[in-house]
């Protein structure tokens, strides 16, 4: 628990000094949330000694107790805001560093860091888990580091009036402590299994509404209700379980603080009885034992949730050890684009699946990437442009080994139409920008031209300011990988990988594809992974890949009369082009 | 149609009557936990009383401290109790809301659903109904019994002398003021926060998921702009809120608890007129500090019913999506020609903006009809409609003479076979998967429908076979695969009608030719309805539908309407242009003579 909040105070030290200001300001407001009892205590004194005849008081003592109330509340608002408005705002500024630290940070890692983290759990660490330490963070550690300082203090108040008593608080804070201790740990057990549960629910959730046109297609609603219900039922049992765990050591830890409380009072007024402590003293004393342990009590709370964030925290810190693929890299401007492999090997892990891959493109030429699926095609393409590093053998453009480029002058050079197109939730000329930093309007036009997506974009009511994704912007698939190649074109790089599915996204404008991509490839170094039998006809050579390895190369007329991997496949090609339902 | 919206607490204690038992021993049990944490201040005051009255022995410290410890004993037990049993309801709402919506899903029309992303009926299923469960099992008991037990202070207060119940009432009304100020623009600043928070969240997760483009476009090292703007105007909107009601409310929350504010004046000044003695002064001041801890936790509800309520409502909508009328009976149909009469459409109802308006169309038993024109153009929702994703708006559609709306939705879909683009498997085995098509199929007929489909070749592959669950095959199957798994379905199915999106048959280009014969396999001697994207695929079909805007331009076989429709005709030509392009040639030329010659 303490482990924790010395970590959270480290991820907020850029603002150590607000933080430890805030602690005062805690620690003052506390102060005066006690200032009426004791006043209270003071007064009933007076009243006491008066009843006895000793002392006599006058009405002023009302209004005196109101000012001084009235005081002591102002001084404690005073303070709760200082300290919120110093320490609970550090989360989100310090939170929002955090964010845009981790973005720059994803950026930079190989490709295959996310396949082997599994995105959705990096997303879970930025959105959920990150949101839990900015929410809770500050007010854990004040709950824990205030809660304590009180005590302490507290603790050497009453030891001034009576060492024993200061003794029972102690030992009282300190068995609570570890009941504390308790609740920590089956916080710490649970986490896991109540991320589990709420894992198998999400799943189950998506299944169920994904299933179900499949599901009503075939009568089968009861057997996929079923199965739904029993998700719902199990992550019930399992929330219950976990909540049942925690119970028994909160209360110890309350009932704890209790006996504690009552020992005090029972020891001074032992004390009173032996005229070791006046009346007045023991009255005070009585009075504060209902608030005394008020700072430790709201613990059990933070001992529930700080191991939480301290699992936030390991996720978070997993993802900014993270290592740069390029981080021995140096920006280095290309003389030409010819592009050669030597003797590359690669595979995602253990498994090896490109074997000893050598060619030479030339700049300005087309080379066509032809193969059965899973034969490597797009990795051969992922390891140009830097997503991974090869394990054995070099890459090289213009002569240059691109692992000693950074990722930024590599990519500038290359660009890429992939199949699953990817648009931004944002407004179309954004979209196209952000093939350019700061291009003109005249060249997002331009672009979008070349692109054939001009004259859609402007039929929009809301023309280029048409946010995609949102309700009237709803693009067809073809029209929205027209703008992807609009945001290539605006990026004008020399070599263009091209995956040619991309033009099957939408079969009933193809045409318009297809011309978008000759606008896009004119003059260019060009590596499509190729399908289509025009294509693949026309270009200046083809690769033929099978089980990770380049066993066929040259021109369609060297390959087509050989016996081998490219007569089968250009033969299953002509069979399903011109394929027709009958 | 439009019915008003429910108060959320009575959608939420529609949920709580299953657990009613349980709920009533858990506010029992509250109010007694509460009733127990009064004790030790009855306790304590007898201590001090008697020590004022100095009639004290170590007897009745002795006693009267037991009787401290013996009420927070019940304190606290009860408190386990009650908020263990709490726990268990508020779980049990939240399981009973979950099925709920899960049932109002199924019921609803396929259409209503799907125009919602999978991702945001998960949200509401699965992370908005569990942010009721926290305020919901501290809500009941503790709200009540905390309630109850500032009432019963104050009655006491009052019962002693009311002078004192009013000065302890008096800083609720003094801090009611910087609260409800504070809480004025409550409900839009949180709404404002959500949205922060859900755009922050959304861009990261486009962040995450477009990572490749972003690393290929996004020439600089600092993160895209707009991830930037997302994460500044979340932090910046967050900190104005907060800062916003910050001053409000500490201050409120500094006068509310002090309710010394009132009593130890008036105390003190009731006893200057000898109307209350030292010890009962004690006893006031006593109860005075007992209600502090119980009106801190009622504030504190009230911000979490807030946000309980938001919650709430989301569930609410998902609760109340229109259901889809369906008739119980099982109808006899002697044939499964089609027959659309007068057809039209519109999400709205509204006449104005009709997908569809007007439509006729026969499809005869064992016919093959395809549908074609530009995007938008109506065509996949006229085979929505025959499937009943929605009900027609106006017009109506016929199979075999009788209303599909007369016809139970189990009937239907015993008729129909709807092959789309989503290849969506359950994680399940294989096989499983397959037989989903008829329950009762045996292994052979499983395994014949899967041959038919072309999907033996790969199954075998797979270390498990048939029995590699999908979820695990996951990463091995290829979009393709997955496609013929879902078509070895249908064909196991055997419906009579078939309708089918053409674009499954290219969603794998590297294995077209296969996934090819298996929608052979499917369509074989069936009533086949096809959505068409690809003309030189649907060149032989029985009838050609040619829609525009929602309407029907023409009908006819390929000869026909290459000759007499204009529309058709110039489809054709850009079909031809696009299937002899190439990558890396100049802008293909194509004359009009070749598309004659294509076809």
């Amino acid at each position: 628990m303490f482990k924790t909040v010395r970590r959270i105070m480290k991820w907020a030290s850029e603002y150590k000094t607000r933080l430890y200001l805030g602690f005062v300001c805690s620690f003052l407001a506390a102060g005066f949330t006690a200032g009426p009892v004791i006043l209270a205590a003071w007064a009933l004194d007076l009243v006491i000694k008066d009843s006895y005849g000793q002392e006599t008081i006058k009405t002023n003592l009302v209004w005196t107790c109101l000012l001084a109330v009235l005081i002591l509340v102002f001084l404690r608002f005073l303070f709760s805001y200082w300290k919120n408005k110093l320490q609970e705002s550090i989360g989100y500024e310090v939170a929002a560093k955090q964010r845009i630290h981790i973005g720059d940070i994803l950026k930079r890692v190989s490709l295959g860091y996310f396949a082997e983290h599994h995105s959705g759990d990096i997303l879970a660490a930025v959105t959920t888990e990150l949101s839990t330490l900015e929410l809770q963070g500050m007010k854990m550690i004040d709950t824990v580091v205030n809660g304590y300082i009180q005590a302490v203090a507290i603790v050497c108040c009453i030891a001034i009036y009576s060492p024993p008593a200061a003794l029972i608080c102690a030992v009282g804070i300190l068995l609570s402590a570890f009941a504390l201790h308790h609740v920590s740990q089956e916080s710490f057990r649970t986490a896991t299994v109540t991320h589990q549960a709420q894992e198998n629910l999400s799943g189950a959730s998506i299944e169920y509404v994904r299933g179900l046109p499949i599901v009503k297609s075939f009568g089968q609603q009861g057997a996929s209700a079923e199965r739904f219900h029993r998700a719902c039922k199990d992550n019930k049992k399992l929330r219950i379980q976990s909540e049942f765990g925690f119970v028994p050591w909160t209360c110890l830890h309350l009932f704890l603080l209790k006996i504690a409380a009552v020992a005090l009072v029972l020891v001074t007024a032992w004390q009173t009885l032996n005229g070791t402590l006046s009346l007045s003293e023991f009255i005070m004393i009585a009075m504060f034992s209902f608030t005394i342990f008020g700072s430790v009590e709201p613990m059990n709370e933070a001992a529930h949730i700080l191991p939480v964030i301290n699992s936030a925290m390991d996720k978070l810190s997993d993802l900014e050890k993270a290592g740069f693929i390029d981080s021995d890299g140096q920006y280095i401007i290309l003389k030409n684009y010819n592009v050669d492999y030597l003797h590359v090997s690669f595979g995602y892990g253990e498994r090896e699946i490109l074997h000893d891959i050598s060619f030479t493109i030339p700049q300005n030429t087309v080379t066509a990437i032809v193969g059965p699926s899973g034969s490597g095609k797009s990795t051969i393409c992922s390891l140009l442009t830097r997503f991974y590093d090869p394990q054995k053998g070099a890459i090289s453009i213009g002569g240059v080994d691109i692992r000693q480029m950074t990722c930024d002058s590599l990519l500038k050079n290359i660009s890429m139409v992939f199949q699953n197109v990817y648009l931004f939730h944002d407004t179309i000329r954004n979209n196209i920008k952000f093939g350019k930093q700061g291009a003109t309007e005249t060249e997002i036009i331009a672009a979008s031209k070349s692109a054939r997506c001009h004259d859609f974009i402007s039929s929009l009511p809301d023309g280029y300011d048409t946010v995609i994704g949102e309700g009237g912007g709803t693009l067809s698939g073809g029209e929205k990988q027209r703008i992807s190649i609009a945001r290539a074109m605006l990026k004008n790089a020399p070599i263009i990988i091209l995956d040619e599915a991309t033009a099957s996204v939408d079969p009933e404008n193809e045409h318009e594809i297809q011309a978008a991509i000759s606008s896009l490839t004119h003059g260019k170094t060009i590596i499509t992974i190729a399908h289509r039998l025009a294509t693949i006809e026309n270009a200046d050579q083809i690769l033929v890949v099978d089980n990770g390895q380049i066993v066929q190369k040259g021109t369609h007329k060297e390959l087509i009369n050989q016996d081998g991997v490219y007569q089968m496949f250009v033969s299953i090609r002509q069979a399903s082009e011109g394929w027709r339902f009958t | 149609m439009k019915q008003k919206e429910k108060a959320w607490w009575k959608v939420l204690f529609g949920f709580a009557s299953e657990c009613k038992g349980k709920l009533s021993v858990s506010v029992l049990c509250a109010v007694l936990s509460v009733a127990g944490g009064l004790a030790p201040y009855l306790g304590i005051y007898q201590i001090i009383k008697r020590f004022i009255e100095k009639n004290i022995d170590w007897h009745a410290v002795l006693i009267w401290s037991g009787f401290c410890i013996a009420g927070y004993l019940v304190k606290i037990v009860c408190y386990g109790i009650s908020t263990s049993l709490s726990h268990t309801d508020a779980y049990t709402i939240l399981e009973s809301i979950r099925k709920k919506i899960a049932d109002r899903l199924m019921r609803a029309p396929l259409g209503a659903v799907q125009s919602r992303s999978i991702g945001n009926i998960k949200n509401i299923i699965v992370d908005r109904v569990e942010s009721i469960e926290p305020p919901l099992a501290h809500l009941i008991p503790e709200l009540s019994s905390n309630v109850l037990l500032s009432l019963a202070v104050i009655a006491a207060l009052f019962l002693m002398d009311w002078r004192m119940g009013l000065a302890a009432l008096v800083t609720i009304p003094v801090a009611l003021i910087p609260i409800l100020i504070g809480m004025k623009s409550y409900d839009k600043q949180y709404a404002n926060y959500m949205a922060a928070n859900d755009k922050v969240n959304s861009v990261i997760v486009e962040y995450v998921e477009g990572i490749e483009v972003v690393k290929t476009f996004n020439q600089t090292t600092d993160s895209y702009g707009k991830f930037v703007g997302a994460v500044d105007s979340f932090k910046n909107s967050t900190m104005a809120w907060f800062q916003s009601t910050w001053k409000e409310m500490n201050l409120g929350l500094s006068i509310l608890p002090t309710t010394l504010l009132g009593t130890l004046p008036v105390g003190i000044a009731l006893y200057l007129n000898e109307a209350l003695s030292p010890q009962e002064l004690t006893l006031c001041f006593l109860l005075a500090l007992g209600i502090v801890g119980p009106m801190l936790k009622v504030m504190q509800f009230i911000e979490e019913i807030k946000g309980m309520a938001f919650a709430v409502k989301d569930a609410y909508e998902m609760l109340h999506l229109a259901e889809l009328p369906e008739s119980a009976a099982r109808v006899a149909i002697e044939n499964t020609n089609v027959k659309m009469k007068n057809v039209s459409f519109s999400y709205t109802g509204h006449q104005n903006n009709s997908i569809l308006k007007n439509i006729n169309l026969d499809l005869r038993e064992g016919s093959f009809t395809a549908l074609v024109g530009p995007s938008g153009g109506g065509k996949s929702t006229i085979a929505k409609l025959l499937a009943r994703f929605w009900d027609v708006s106006g017009g109506s559609i016929e199979i075999g003479g009788k209303d599909i709306r007369q016809i139970p939705l189990k009937q239907l879909s015993e008729m129909i076979s709807f092959v789309s683009q989503d290849n969506f498997l359950f994680d399940c085995s294989l096989k499983e998967n397959i037989r989903l098509g008829r329950p009762n199929a045996a292994d052979a007929e499983v395994e014949k429908a899967a041959e038919a489909a072309q999907c033996d070749e790969f199954i075998a592959r797979l270390d498990m076979g048939w029995d590699t669950t999908a979820g695990d095959a996951g990463k091995l199957l290829s979009g393709g695969e997955r496609q013929r798994i879902s078509i070895a379905r249908a064909i196991l199915k055997n419906a009579p009608i078939i309708i089918l999106d053409e674009a499954t048959a290219f969603t794998d280009p590297e294995n077209e030719d296969k996934l090819q014969r298996s929608l052979m396999a499917l369509a074989k001697d069936k009533t086949l309805l096809v959505i068409a994207h690809r003309l030189s695929t649907i060149q032989n079909a029985d009838q050609i539908v040619v829609l525009e805007k929602g309407n029907i331009v023409d009908i006819g076989t390929q000869r026909e309407l290459l000759t007499r429709c204009s529309l058709y005709r110039s489809m054709w030509k850009a079909h031809v242009g696009a299937k002899n392009w190439a990558v890396g040639a100049s802008e293909s030329i194509f004359s009009e003579k070749e598309a004659t010659e294509y076809v």
